[in-house]
């Protein structure tokens, strides 16, 4: 899956638990660019995102994701880590 | 012998039996069993230190400290030298540190704090400013001992034993007063409505900085000899099913948690996810409304977890009174009354010591099923907040504590409906502004979680008014005009209120307390200076 894919993919699931209608989400979206984006839906967003990519934020990392990039590129070394 | 400190109780057990596990400790995966021993000789190298630096009896020790067990070290180290300890929050990622240490630098000169216990890890410790008379510690620079040392001058029951401070802007926050007395025979009292066994296991997540974390998640089980399981407050927001591993773990039988809480579990649960949660015996919903919505959620979707269809239960406290006022019984479900058009969930009854009165605003009591302030009078209530005498005097008048809270009595349980400034009173029907803005909270458009619904005299009508302040960054004006309808239409549903006005306001306009609550009386006066304008 190329960085495309993975970050349409990780929008997608951003929408199934944020209200993103209207936004253009890009790389450097945050959560002051969404309305409702507080620390229990960015839970919430982490575990959808966990599920649909089968992969485990490490803990430290949880807290150090300030924009849709970081998540982006955290998710795409998690899959590399995964695949080998 | 009578144990008269909180200090005494942990000295005896640690003798009696210094390798009983005093806590688990987890922290991003890891996990450490804490002994009686480690953990009376870690505070005991902090009363040394405290005592090094000069701090005296009676002197004031702040504690500024994340997850981390020297945060409850450090604590029971003050205890032990007569000093008195307090909690407050560290400064959250999105606060800017330099406001955070100015505020607290007033708040420490106001109180005349002797010590402030912090660390030099994270991006505001680079902030902190110089204190003219309070000692800045370090704890990762408190050397350990090589010995326990059980020889502490601890005090006695009459004094003050640790002070909770109140939410609020930081410069205004209130110090509760709490002598040793008043928290041990709070803790004892409620330990016995509950059943505090020696077999009991209590998990928690919550801050020290709030009573519910301090007394039922670390004092109670250090008292009781319990051992207890301890959760990252900040990594339980982000795995908040950590709780439930705990207490499967564990076999954890006790956990308090406030409303919200539920509700974010249920939300973060997947549906093949199982936890053997039937060694809990209760779960507390305490330290904001409890709602029956909430608790039913949550009932369904654990009860095949082996939840017990008793363990979900509830609690009203306040640290004025250290923690516990009602308590349901924890063998039967807590009782459901309709009022009106909303279901209450019952608070249970008081505590032994503890009395009730409600009150209307002249401060005649009412009788049993009227709605009004509820006030209480016990031997294990506050004595004043620090340094504050005029704001002591105003909330304690004939040994009776005005709570601000709303609520009513039924077959001897207690109903809290809201905060006294929270009710709505349009022509003569109550409304609760939680429900209101609840309600609002529905439409989408409106910035999840930032409404307030006040109660505005008007002259026309001379009667209170319903106004919705609602945040939004919608600007175009037809969108506006259809979410205003739309918001009107789903508060009437709701509630059967006709707002009269819905007015939008930009984002962060509306003011929050430093514990995430809308500021009601301050967004009021606000309101009216815009409309002033």
């Amino acid at each position: 899956m190329d960085r495309q894919e993975t970050l349409n993919q990780l929008i997608s699931v951003m929408g199934t638990v944020l209200d993103i209608k209207g936004i253009v989400v890009g790389e450097e979206t945050n959560a002051y660019d969404v309305d409702g984006w507080d620390s229990l839906s960015h839970a919430r967003f982490v575990l959808a995102v966990e599920q649909h990519f089968q992969i485990r934020f490490p803990g430290d990392l949880l807290f150090d994701m300030e924009n849709i990039g970081d998540m982006l590129e955290a998710i795409i070394d998690l899959l590399k880590a995964a695949n080998g | 012998m009578e144990l008269e400190t909180i200090s005494d109780h942990i000295i005896e057990m640690t003798k009696a039996n210094g390798d009983a596990v005093f806590c688990h400790f987890l922290s991003h995966g890891k996990t450490q069993a804490v002994t009686r021993k480690e953990f009376l000789n870690r505070a005991s190298a902090f009363a040394q230190s405290y005592g090094l630096l000069g701090i005296k009896k009676g002197g004031v020790v702040i504690i500024i400290l994340g997850h981390h067990l020297d945060t409850y070290c450090s604590f029971v180290g003050a205890m032990l030298i007569g000093a008195i300890p307090s909690f407050l929050p560290l400064p959250s990622a999105k606060q800017d540190p330099e406001i955070y240490w100015a505020t607290h630098k007033k708040l420490l000169a106001r109180i005349e704090a002797q010590a402030l216990v912090t660390t030099r890890e994270g991006k505001s410790a680079e902030q902190i400013p110089n204190f003219p008379t309070t000692k800045v510690i370090y704890a990762e620079d408190v050397q350990s001992l090589d010995e326990t040392n059980y020889d502490w001058e601890v005090g006695q029951s009459a004094d003050i034993a640790f002070l909770q401070h109140s939410s609020g802007t930081t410069g205004l926050k209130k110090g509760v007063v709490l002598t040793h007395q008043s928290v041990l025979n709070n803790i004892d009292t409620y330990a016995q409505v509950i059943g505090l066994g020696e077999k009991d296991i209590i998990v928690s997540w919550l801050p020290l900085y709030h009573d519910m974390g301090l007394i039922t998640s670390f004092l109670m089980p250090m008292v009781h000899g319990i051992p207890f399981v301890t959760i990252d407050p900040f990594e339980w927001v982000m795995r908040p099913t950590m709780l439930l591993e705990a207490l499967e773990v564990y076999r954890g039988t006790f956990a308090w948690l406030p409303n919200f809480a539920f509700h974010h579990i249920v939300n973060a649960t997947f549906e093949n996810d199982r936890w053997d949660l039937s060694s809990v015996r209760a779960l507390i919903s305490c330290s904001e409304p409890c709602k029956p919505q909430t608790m039913e959620e949550f009932a369904h979707k654990f009860a095949a977890m082996g939840l017990a269809g008793t363990a979900l239960q509830t609690c009203y406290a306040m640290a004025e009174n250290v923690f516990a006022v009602t308590q349901s019984s924890v063998t039967e479900a807590p009782r459901i009354e309709r009022k009106g058009e909303v279901s209450q969930l019952s608070c249970g009854r008081a505590l032994p010591g503890v009395e009730i009165k409600i009150i209307d605003g002249s401060g005649a009591t009412l009788e049993e099923g009227s709605i009004g302030e509820i006030l209480l009078k016990a031997k294990t209530l506050f004595d004043g907040y620090f340094k504050l005498p005029d704001e002591s005097r105003k909330t304690l008048k004939d040994g009776w504590y005005s709570t601000g809270d709303l609520g009513y009595l039924s077959k001897g349980d207690l109903y809290v409906t809201g905060r006294k400034k929270d009710l709505l009173i349009i022509r003569g029907i109550n409304f609760y502004a939680h429900d209101v803005e609840y309600a609002a909270n529905q439409v989408s458009g409106l910035i999840a979680g930032r409404c307030v619904a006040l109660g505005v005299y008007d002259d026309t009508s001379a009667s209170e008014e319903a106004v919705l302040i609602a945040e939004t960054e919608i600007s175009d004006a037809v969108v506006l005009k259809g979410l205003k309808r739309q918001i009107k239409e789903q508060i009437f549903s709701h509630t059967t209120l006709i707002i009269k006005s819905v007015e939008f306001v930009p984002k962060r306009w509306l003011i929050k307390t430093t514990s995430g609550k809308i500021d009601r009386s301050q967004n009021l006066r606000k309101y009216h200076a815009m409309k002033a304008k």
